[in-house]
């Protein structure tokens, strides 16, 4: 009965974390053979085809399900009238995690397959005994029936009688019979599967407990008697669930792995501050560094007499092109005028000049790169606007060192 | 916290995840950010710092080979700006000290033993032959010498050269610290 629910925790009892297991009495049972020709997905219709045809009653009024197996072609199917579960205080059934009949753990492919020979094994819940009928290697039991336990038998432990009621039901003679009578223990869910225990009834005293049976949860589903349309929905809530609850750990792990990060950022910006200070004084260091490099350039262009920017000058404005001097026509005069001359370093020169013809600038420019007292023409432009009366004209150059002139030697230092 | 978070409806708990997911994301992303920024901020500091590393093994030998041609300490910036002043002045009149006279010598600091002092001598309206005699001078000077020289030439309207306006730049180094040789 409802009332008689075997609460593990008194104190605090959670309906959607709870198994419901119905005594088996309430359910009739029957075993059908699948086609060979079936498939996984036919088997549900053809399944729900089959008890509509066995069920004296319409399914609407029934609690049922099944349990197949396509490699034995074989499949139980089983049911109890809606209305005899609400008189026993079933009233709803969807606050519960799952709903199966007693016998439940009978259905599990290691239990079903532990017989060599075709053998009737029992098994005990609570008020309810139920006796299987198993072929040898062959999980799907043939027949199934279930008896409450009388009051006698419920106050002194005992049921034989009971037992010899259900035994009478089987044919004997093809039938070996297990004399262990087992008690059902917890239906535990575990990560993918539920997992079943069975007690030996030998020793109630110390609840050991004696085997266990794992049933794949998604296949438990044909097994839970309530309504394909609840079951169908459930399933949808539960992984809709399911997948928000990982999305929400999924969550809590970024929001740890963000946390590490940015103590990982505070520790960093500490080193990047640190190395950022060693640069700025490295930058102090190489500049003087750069200086003493510059000024030994300095020093070694001194051995040859240091900026000359007489030399200089007067080698590039012997390159300058000449024209005609137009106050008189018997004169040539240089046709490009300098305005500017920067001397940077020995042999360096920044030239800013203009012309009256940008063919002269050009001329100018061709004289440089043809010369060869230039090493080398650097960037070298004009402006190229028209409207203007002349034509301004910058230049870079580096002169050939000449080698006529003595070089410095250096003199030895004073002993100290 | 799974009982807490199943107390909410389907549609509480879509709404709650889809704002903590739109946060975490943000702050993810800012977060990788910062590190990935860091990490180039720490990538290029520590790349510049072995190219210091690099240049600054060069310095030995720079100093060395400058001591060997600076036989004595050289010559101050007091005694720079005096000479060079001097000189252009026995040159050409027409001679200006490019700042106020007594805050024209610009201090280049080379480090722990030298420093390099430069003076700014500008020749107003002067001739080529000014020039090139201050440029022979100084080169005859011990210490000094030019380390950058501006000459801008004024014209007659359509004609030759007037007088050249001539920056000079002389330089002399000054061993503040005697270096051990």
């Amino acid at each position: 009965m409802a009332e008689d629910l075997d609460l593990a925790v008194e104190t605090s009892f959670a309906p959607q974390d709870f198994v419901l297991r119905i005594p088996g009495e309430h359910f009739f049972c029957e075993c059908i053979d699948l086609p060979e020709t079936l498939d996984a997905k036919d088997l549900e219709n053809h399944v729900e085809e089959e008890m509509q045809r066995l069920s004296p009653f319409p399914l609407a009024h029934l609690q049922w399900g099944y349990h197949a197996s396509l490699k034995h072609r074989k499949a139980l199917v089983f049911g109890a009238l809606n209305s005899k579960l609400r008189q026993l205080g079933w009233e709803n059934l969807e606050i519960f995690r799952r709903v199966f009949p007693s016998f439940v753990s009978l259905l599990s492919e290691e239990f079903g397959n532990r017989y060599e020979r075709p053998t009737i094994s029992f098994i005990r819940h609570e008020g309810s005994l139920t006796a299987a009928a198993f072929d040898s290697d062959c999980p799907i039991p043939t027949q199934i029936y279930s008896l409450a336990l009388s009051e006698e038998e419920m106050e002194d432990g005992t049921f034989e009688l009971t037992r010899g009621k259900l035994l009478s039901l089987f044919d004997l003679d093809g039938h070996e019979i297990d004399s262990r009578i087992m008690r059902t223990g917890q239906a535990i869910k575990e990560k993918d599967a539920y997992r079943f225990t069975h007690l030996d009834e030998d020793f109630d005293d110390f609840e050991e407990e004696e085997e266990s049976f794992k049933i794949d949860a998604e296949k438990l589903w044909s097994s839970d008697v309530r309504s394909l349309a609840f079951k169908q929905s459930e399933r949808k809530r539960r992984k809709l669930s399911g997948l928000r609850w990982s999305a929400l750990l999924s969550a809590a792990a970024f929001v740890c792995l963000f946390s590490l990060l940015e103590v990982g950022l505070v520790f960093l910006s500490d080193k990047v501050t640190l190395v950022h200070h060693r640069n700025m004084y490295g930058q102090k260091l190489v500049a003087e560094v750069n200086h003493l490099g510059e000024v030994l350039l300095q020093l070694k262009q001194n051995d040859r007499g240091g900026i000359d920017p007489i030399r200089s000058l007067t080698t590039v404005m012997g390159l300058f092109p000449k024209k005609k001097d137009p106050h008189d026509l018997q004169n040539q005069i240089r046709a490009v005028h300098l305005t500017k001359a920067t001397l940077p370093f020995r042999n360096e020169l920044e030239l800013e000049g203009e012309a009256d013809k940008l063919e002269h600038v050009t001329l100018f420019f061709d004289n440089l790169e043809a010369s060869e007292h230039v090493a080398k023409l650097g960037e070298h432009e004009w402006d190229p606007s028209k409207t203007q009366v002349v034509i301004k004209f910058d230049v870079k150059l580096t002169l050939k060192e000449d080698e006529a002139q003595p070089v410095a030697k250096l003199v030895s230092p004073p002993s100290q | 916290m799974k009982q807490l978070f199943d107390k909410l409806s389907g549609r509480e708990q879509s709404l709650f995840l889809l704002l903590a997911w739109c946060g975490i994301l943000y702050w993810g992303t800012a977060s990788l950010g910062q590190v990935i920024s860091q990490y180039q901020a720490y990538d290029g500091n520590a790349t510049a710092i072995r190219s210091h590393n690099e240049i600054l093994k060069g310095k030995g030998r720079i100093e060395k080979s400058i001591s060997e041609r600076l036989i004595d300490k050289g010559i101050s910036g007091k005694t720079l700006k005096n000479s060079a002043y001097a000189v252009a002045k026995s040159v050409h009149n027409d001679v200006w000290p490019k700042k106020h006279r007594g805050q024209y010598v610009e201090v280049v600091d080379l480090g722990e033993f030298y420093e390099k002092n430069t003076v700014e001598i500008e020749f107003r309206k002067a001739s080529w032959d000014h020039l090139e005699k201050y440029v022979n001078t100084i080169k005859e000077r011990k210490h000094m010498f030019l380390s950058k020289v501006e000459i801008e030439p004024t014209y007659i309207k359509g004609g030759p050269v007037r007088h050249y306006t001539g920056n000079f730049w002389v330089s002399a180094l000054w061993q503040k610290k005697l270096r051990r040789r």
